[in-house]
């Protein structure tokens, strides 16, 4: 256990020493505020335009954290072998897998962290100031809104892993996760629009079938609604949220099991 | 060094030039001859483009809507109706994307709804919507139109017991659908119900229905007395799902 641990810490440091890591944690402790100008534009539901924005920000926060940070971390050790010199510790290819999963898992939490709580501080801050448009407690639904929203995220981090150990190098690893990340983004509503009853009734009965299997295999609650529901400040129910939950923890580990059994059988020569 | 500086200084006026040709606010200065239409098809595309963030696209809307009139408030008539199905389009994709965005609702009532030949569109969208509105406010003013402008006092009806279902407006509601549809007292109410509505929104958008407020103070038909005959409106309760707009 004490490889995975040490490999852990080495990976954190890695990350948390990179340029790009602390302007990404500079930008999410600012943009919470920044975002309070375009939000002064709107009307009445203030607090729900700024929740908006906030989700908006976790996610290109979180996306330039996979692609610009997660991804040349993997691609790096496979391509200049600096794998080779961890493996040699020695160190099980699949411990190996876990402990560079779980520290850049790990190391997204300070950045989520501080971006959360400084936006529920600012929240807060619009809902002393305009207590007519914006409801009290915002703050606290947003802090469970963007925690859920990192779930995922730990998917598409678990797909990195699987995506980076069969591929060749950096180049191939971005096209395809930029692929995954994009199909993530719109599998979902392509998904709930095939389902609208007006739509459903002009496709055929063996399409409807195959939308139907396919959104089994989908959280219920979508990442949109989820986000949508948290900004006016309903909670969406507990079950929902489960599940939520389970299916993206099922999903990285999935994809995960797949990454190490790919790794194990790789010619890293 | 100095070459490179008076490069930069040469290309500075370039961006300065360019930056006043290109359209940057994405509001076409002409409308086209056929504005898009909302369709049967359009909330599942905006659906499918929105992905993970319908919020944001139907804030965007809002913003849009927002340049929409600053260009259309001032076009002559005969222009007019090309702007307000663009000011439309963008409402239905709005209220698509975010079905309880209440600047939408606010809008939908505040600057269609006032817009010769609009009414209906206003009344439909804010019909369209009525299950997903938290509050009967919208419904109400939609009544108040059905009844005022489309002549429509069986929709005025539905509408106004739709309003009465939902908790903030059901005494209201009830009250106001009996007076607006009481023949002859018509008129002075519908006057106290815009001014009230007028005060809701920020005064650059209120044009629409100040000009209505004109013409039916003009109307031979209505009686201008004082509007002592909308006392539940006049006394609604301050709270945050009526209050005065921000930008006001």
């Amino acid at each position: 256990m004490n490889d995975i641990a040490a490999l852990i810490r080495l990976t954190l440091r890695e990350l948390l020493h990179q340029r790009a890591y602390i302007l990404l944690t500079a930008v999410a402790l600012l943009i919470p505020w920044l975002l309070i100008i375009p939000m002064s534009l709107f009307l009445i539901d203030l607090g729900k335009v700024l929740s908006d924005m906030l989700f908006a920000a976790e996610h290109v926060l979180l996306s330039c954290f996979l692609f610009f940070i997660a991804a040349p971390l993997m691609a790096r050790d496979i391509e200049q072998k600096v794998c080779h010199l961890l493996l040699t510790v020695p160190l099980k290819r699949s411990r190996y897998i876990i402990a560079r999963f779980g520290g850049t898992a790990l190391a997204i939490l300070p950045m989520l962290l501080l971006f959360l709580l400084s936006s529920c501080a600012a929240l807060e801050v619009v809902a002393h100031f305009w207590p007519v448009y914006v409801k009290a407690g915002i703050g606290l639904s947003f802090l469970l809104g963007g925690g859920m929203l990192l779930l995922p995220y730990l998917s598409l981090l678990g797909l990195l892993y699987l995506i980076s150990t069969a591929s060749s190098g950096g180049a191939e690893t971005l096209v395809f996760l930029l692929s995954a990340w994009l199909l993530s983004w719109s599998v979902p509503p392509v998904l709930a629009a095939l389902q609208q009853p007006e739509v459903n009734a002009k496709i055929p009965d063996w399409i409807s079938a195959l939308i139907t299997a396919i959104d089994h295999i989908l959280p219920h609650l979508s990442s949109g609604r989820l986000a949508l529901d948290i900004a006016h400040q309903h909670i969406p129910p507990g079950i929902q949220l489960g599940a939520y939950t389970l299916e993206h923890l099922a999903y990285m580990l999935i994809t995960l099991i797949l990454a190490i059994m790919i790794f194990e059988r790789r010619d890293l020569t | 060094m100095i070459v490179r500086l008076l490069a930069l200084a040469l290309l500075l006026p370039v961006l300065f030039l360019a930056h006043d040709r290109i359209p940057l606010s994405g509001v076409p200065q002409q409308p086209d001859a056929n504005p898009p239409r909302w369709g049967a098809n359009s909330a599942s595309w905006h659906r499918i483009v929105a992905g993970p963030l319908p919020g944001l696209w139907a804030d965007q809307a809002i913003l849009e809507i927002f340049n929409i009139y600053n260009v259309a408030k001032d076009k002559p008539s005969t222009e007019r109706p090309q702007w307000w199905h663009l000011l439309s389009y963008q409402l239905h994709r709005a209220l698509t994307l975010d079905p309880r965005f209440r600047d939408a609702y606010r809008l939908t009532e505040g600057l269609l709804a006032y817009e010769p030949g609009f009414s209906l569109d206003a009344v439909d969208i804010l019909e369209h919507n009525a299950r997903d509105a938290e509050s009967g406010e919208y419904l109400l003013v939609a009544s108040f139109l059905a009844h005022q402008d489309l002549h429509d006092d069986a929709r005025a009806i539905r509408l106004a017991s739709m309003a009465a279902s939902k908790e903030d407006t059901s005494l209201l509601a009830a009250g106001f659908a009996a007076r607006l549809i009481q023949r002859g007292k018509g008129c002075a109410a519908a006057i106290a119900f815009l001014q009230q509505r007028k005060r809701l929104l920020p005064e650059k958008y209120a044009g629409g229905i100040e000009k209505k407020i004109e013409r039916l103070k003009q109307d031979p038909a209505c009686n201008p007395e004082p509007a002592a005959d909308m006392p539940e409106t006049q006394a609604m309760p301050p709270s945050w799902l009526r209050g005065e707009a921000s930008q006001s």
